[in-house]
């Protein structure tokens, strides 16, 4: 057993963490760490199949750089919708 | 770097799945964020031994500083009621997620022996594409389609994530001598680590995305600590975001029209093409980033 | 020079615990500040230290190490700064 299969196993794993945590989950901040954490698993499963061959395969490599950094526009973005969301929601409930 | 088990890795993957657990369950925002962070740092380690120190780099810079940034800014706010969900649906969720994992992992079982042939490829043509590192060449030249959708949507990120702040925030914060020290000390190192990961990117690990988020970083320093002319608001904040996606697509009309095909890089203009544009996408990037954290920053206002 | 690399490393990980327990045991945020700045600076010095002794070990040369002392002086900063910080904020919740 290799570091890759070990990883192979504990990408999915955190992914299905991840996405039924994003899904159960109510409180909005708490989502966005969720769909971090099971992102974080994605790339794990992409870095493992880039990982197998002698020399690390560049590919999958290029594509998790690319991921990375669409995330942390993404989070950006879903942070500030959340607290609006949460100010509305305030508001409307006359806090 | 050899790929067999060791103590160490076993430790390292528990503490990114418990890691990864603890963030999702724990109840207090505060904790989720902590553990996150956590998260993040061990997935660098991890990036690391699975023999990707690009990648490594960018999820420590990323992953860490600038979501960090961005979900501690986040915790200022306060928390709201949240109903609570119903047993069936929690019943359903979890069902529905280990059944899941079983088809995931059976998919992943069932992965055929790495063919080599894209590494191969790689390396085949790396000689006149304008970089001699394989992630970089990969990014830039033979995949640079890819990276010209992905600035696309960090410009489009950043001015959704205008469009929700209140665009007006403020444009120099006051602060006192400390952070003004602060700058001092830290800028410069910033601003060296961004060139120095954007140019060496070509040779070894580093490149555009990396050096975009050093800059990224530097500039919220920079306004954080009260440095004026920083907050990236106004026109030119918004040029410098749209530098890079029009830069790029000029380069692209410029192959397709008057070069050999759509974004194929002639050998002897490729490598100092791939640098320009680099840097470009480095500063739309470190502008956009900045952007998205400080648009929306909590109590805008004096700095201690 | 493996013994030392890992006493040194030994030393700096024994110190990142005492940092830790410190952080999870004393009462309020000043004492849980001076803790965490002091016992986990030492400690990465320690670990850095270990870290040059394993690569001038290996024949790398000098640049390799000022960028391990540099780590450690950026984290130095990045720790002062932090504490500082967090210990002059205003109290507003």
């Amino acid at each position: 057993m290799t570091v890759v299969d070990l990883a192979l196993i504990a990408g999915p794993a955190i992914v299905v963490i991840g996405l039924v945590g994003h899904l159960l989950v109510g409180d909005l901040l708490r989502r966005i760490v969720a769909l971090n954490v099971a992102s974080g698993g994605v790339m794990m499963v992409l870095l493992a199949i880039a990982a197998r061959g002698e020399a690390p395969d560049p590919v999958p490599q290029a594509l998790v750089l690319t991921g990375i950094v669409i995330m942390a526009a993404v989070t950006g973005v879903a942070l500030a919708l959340a607290r609006r969301v949460d100010a509305v929601t305030d508001e409307s409930e006359g806090r | 770097m050899s790929l067999e088990i060791g103590v160490f890795d076993g430790l390292l993957l528990a503490g990114v799945v418990l890691s990864a657990v603890v963030a999702v369950l724990v109840p207090r925002r505060t904790s989720a964020v902590a553990v996150f962070l956590v998260f993040g740092l061990l997935l660098a380690l991890l990036w690391a031994r699975l023999d990707a120190p690009d990648i490594a780099l960018a999820e420590a810079v990323l992953g860490g500083g600038v979501t960090g940034a961005l979900l501690v800014d986040a915790l200022a706010s306060k928390q709201a009621e949240v109903p609570r969900r119903r047993s069936w649906a929690l019943a359903t969720g979890i069902i529905a997620g280990i059944i899941a994992f079983l088809g995931m992992g059976w998919v992943v079982s069932r992965l055929s022996e790495p063919s080599g042939q894209l590494p191969l490829l790689v390396d085949d043509h790396i000689g006149g594409s304008g970089a001699e590192h394989p992630v970089t060449a990969v990014l830039l030249n033979f995949r640079s389609f890819d990276t010209l959708l992905e600035i696309a949507v960090v410009m489009t990120a950043v001015f959704a994530a205008t469009a929700v702040s209140d665009r007006s925030w403020t444009r120099t914060l006051s602060a006192s001598g400390e952070l003004r020290i602060i700058a001092v000390v830290l800028l410069p190192v910033v601003s060296l680590l961004a060139v120095w990961m954007l140019v060496a990117g070509t040779t070894r690990p580093g490149g555009a995305f990396q050096a975009g988020a050093m800059v990224g970083a530097g500039l919220v320093i920079a306004h954080l600590t009260g440095t004026r002319r920083t907050s990236t608001r106004g026109p030119w904040g918004d040029a410098l975001i749209v530098l890079g996606l029009v830069v790029f697509i000029l380069l692209a009309f410029s192959t397709a029209v008057g070069g050999a095909g759509w974004l194929v890089l002639g050998e002897s203009w490729a490598s100092t093409a791939i640098l320009a544009v680099e840097a470009v996408l480095a500063v739309s990037i470190g502008v956009g980033l900045a952007r998205i954290f400080l648009a929306n920053r909590r109590e805008p206002g004096e700095a201690r | 020079m493996i013994v030392l690399m890992t006493l040194l490393l030994g030393v700096g990980a024994l110190f990142m615990i005492a940092g830790t327990v410190g952080l999870l045991r004393f009462p309020d945020l000043p004492t849980r500040l001076h803790a965490v700045a002091k016992a986990d600076n030492l400690g990465l010095g320690f670990i850095i230290l270990g870290l040059i002794v394993h690569t001038v070990s290996n024949g790398v040369g000098a640049g390799v190490v000022a960028k391990l002392l540099l780590i450690w002086i950026l984290a130095l900063i990045g720790t002062a700064v932090n504490s500082h910080l967090l210990a002059t904020r205003e109290d507003d919740g």
